[in-house]
């Protein structure tokens, strides 16, 4: 792939829509206007959907659906696509799926407490990719359709694979979308690990609190076709790795991570020195942190001529298996806009991960950023989108 | 259509854990970590391959229906009993993990995705499978599917069938006409579905296509891949399983010598 991508400038897969529900509220758009003016949704430690942010069309009482529906109605309307086709495809991220529907439900059948009766609806949302059959339902879609559940990468991976669809021919368009909600399998899981943050989100700070965790959906349409809107943006790269180290840690010196990263680059048939920013995957915890910064220096080396390097899950939180196409809607946006963003909170950057941080929302000439991701189990996935250049000087 | 070269096959049944269970590397493994690193490593067994070649480029696929519903039903009981959230129960808990422990243990650094959807799931991997060796983001791939039971929902989910009902599968593949390419032996061509959804539940069964035509209901395995590798492992050079019995020309997934 990489040959052939050098000698076309990369992918040609166009992002012709966004679409997102988030703790900081509905719409990309408020998504996008929290991250540049530094309104972070997270309360006391966790990132929740506002309640009206839930749909009102859905009848299945389900909170992953409720978020789910209208980011990727939003999406779809973005593009001007009034209903996806049976050419279509569907690719949907999740780590635990309609888990908040029935984790109390399942504990309760099993100690008896509930019958079979009782439980069996609720219980049906058990296999994880009944999500994507509900919304499948929901959409009328009936066209190639998977789950991607590659932890915290699976989003990001999702994405991925709609570029691999698309420039295989599998699909002429592909509507690609994560969703997670908060429950207390995550939120107990993540603080035994102790790994959540007890003060605020600070990724790449000496003083790192940890993770906030967050809930929410964000989708993206994606076509071969270039979109008649003017100056549309680009996923021109893609890359994936496995560390093979450990379960929930990675690679300490990032090697998975950059490899999927160099990956990207070659895909997209560029050269480390041409990106712009790193939009990092920057969860707050200690060992993501260093390992993605050991990975970023390797591969685009250190000091004025690397690229910036931030974060905005202080702003969002930690999504999970949603947080790659949430933060993909943040970077293509920050592309249209040609706009870097900061790590809000970043008073005191550790200077052992010598990375280019910048301190504050600011203008700048975006022509391609990557979007990194670490996930549990070693998944790292990594995306470069690309403005054209006709963007990129009509800002200068 | 797309098409795979099967270069090996391995299965894994559940009298398999008695003995693999105690050993040291399995010891913060699950039922399906166990039953998935199995099949995988029957199937390298039987792969042969010239030492003299340069190394496999290994991408992984794993397609899985509950994932690890077991150990999330540990975890919550854990909570719900004593209060007490168990690290080790956590970890193993996401559908990833599995796939997280078999790159570990085979030290596979490629591309390694986890895939669910329902009865689909294993199809799904072989699809994905397919792409990436298609794209070259791999040499050959490990393709499995795995699915453990819950005892305590054996009850809610299969009270009335009889049969396998966890069990891993793995088949080792490439695009076709590259098996010499990558050192090894030609092997069975597999064709997959057609179409990848056409609208029908992934929650439908499976049904095997027997040699008389007639179409036999398969088992609630969850794993279509169990059916191919088992049968090739038992020498039947071809067949197939068909994913929608109200269609004759419908979805199918077929094996058969090149």
């Amino acid at each position: 792939m990489s040959s052939q991508a050098a000698a076309t400038g990369g992918l040609g897969v166009w992002i012709t829509g966004t679409g997102a529900v988030s703790c900081v509220g509905i719409g990309a758009q408020a998504l996008w206007q929290s991250t540049l003016e530094n309104h972070s949704g997270l309360e006391a430690g966790l990132g929740r959907v506002p309640v009206q942010a839930r749909s009102s069309s859905t009848q299945h009482n389900s909170p992953a659906l409720e978020f789910a529906l209208p980011a990727a109605r939003e999406a779809l309307s973005d593009a001007g696509w009034p209903s996806l086709e049976p050419g279509d495809g569907l690719i949907l991220a999740s780590t635990t799926g309609q888990i908040s529907n029935w984790e109390s439900a399942l504990i309760d059948f099993i100690r008896g407490k509930r019958t079979r009766t009782d439980v069996a609806p609720t219980l049906r949302r058990l296999p994880l990719g009944s999500l994507l059959t509900d919304l499948q339902r929901e959409l009328n879609h009936v066209g190639p359709a998977t789950l991607v559940s590659s932890s915290c990468a699976a989003a990001t991976q999702a994405l991925g694979l709609a570029a691999l669809w698309l420039q295989s021919g599998k699909v002429e368009r592909c509507l690609v979308g994560g969703v997670e909600v908060l429950c207390d399998l995550t939120i107990h899981g993540f603080r035994c690990l102790q790994l959540l943050a007890s003060g605020p989100c600070a990724p790449f700070s000496s003083d790192k609190g940890g993770i906030q965790l967050s809930e929410g959906a964000a989708f993206l349409c994606l076509q071969n076709k270039r979109p008649m809107a003017e100056r549309p943006i680009r996923l021109s790269g893609v890359g994936f790795s496995t560390d093979a180290y450990h379960m929930t840690a990675p690679h300490p010196q990032g090697e998975g991570s950059r490899a999927a990263m160099a990956q990207a680059l070659a895909s997209a048939g560029l050269q480390p020195q041409q990106i712009d920013w790193v939009h990092a995957h920057g969860t707050g915890s200690v060992h993501n942190d260093a390992a993605e910064a050991a990975a970023i220096g390797q591969l685009f080396g250190v000091g004025a001529a690397a690229p910036w390097v931030s974060a905005t899950k202080p702003i969002h939180g930690h999504t999970l298996g949603a947080s790659g196409t949430l933060e993909a809607v943040v970077c293509v946006h920050a592309l249209h806009h040609q706009m870097l963003l900061p790590t809000f909170g970043l008073n005191q950057p550790d200077p052992a991960l010598q990375l280019r941080h910048p301190t504050q929302a600011q203008r700048a000439q975006l022509r391609h950023v990557l979007k990194n991701t670490l996930g549990f189990g070693g998944a790292n996935a990594a995306l470069v989108l690309s403005a054209e250049e006709g963007l990129v000087h009509g800002h200068a | 259509m797309a098409t795979l070269e099967i270069l090996s096959v391995g299965v894994s049944a559940p009298g398999d854990l008695a003995t693999l269970e105690a050993h040291p590397d399995f010891r913060k493994a699950t039922r399906s970590m166990i039953l998935a690193f199995n099949a995988i490593d029957r199937a390298l067994q039987s792969l042969r391959r010239s030492s003299t070649e340069r190394p496999l480029s290994l991408g992984l696929t794993l397609g899985a229906c509950f994932g690890e519903l077991g150990t999330t039903k540990d975890f919550l009981t854990s909570l719900a009993e004593r209060g007490v959230a168990r690290p080790l129960l956590f970890q193993n808990s996401l559908y990833n993990s599995i796939a997280g422990f078999l790159a570990i243990q085979l030290k596979v650094t490629g591309p390694a995705f986890t895939v669910s959807r329902e009865l689909r799931s294993g199809v799904d991997a072989l699809e994905l499978a397919a792409l990436l060796c298609q794209t070259k983001l791999c040499d050959a791939c490990l393709v499995a599917s795995v699915d453990a039971r819950v005892a305590d929902l054996d009850d809610f989910f299969a009270p009335s069938v009889s049969g396998v009902l966890e069990g891993a599968a793995c088949l080792v593949v490439t695009l076709p006409g590259m098996a010499a390419q990558v050192g090894c032996e030609p092997g069975l061509q597999l064709e997959l579905p057609s179409a990848n959804s056409n609208g029908h539940s992934p929650a439908q069964p499976w049904y095997e296509v027997a040699r008389t035509g007639e179409l036999l209901k398969r088992p609630m395995d969850n794993c279509p891949l169990f059916t191919v590798a088992n049968a090739i492992q038992h020498g039947h050079a071809s067949g197939e399983l068909m994913f929608d019995r109200t269609v004759p020309q419908g979805e199918s997934l077929r094996w058969r010598k090149p």
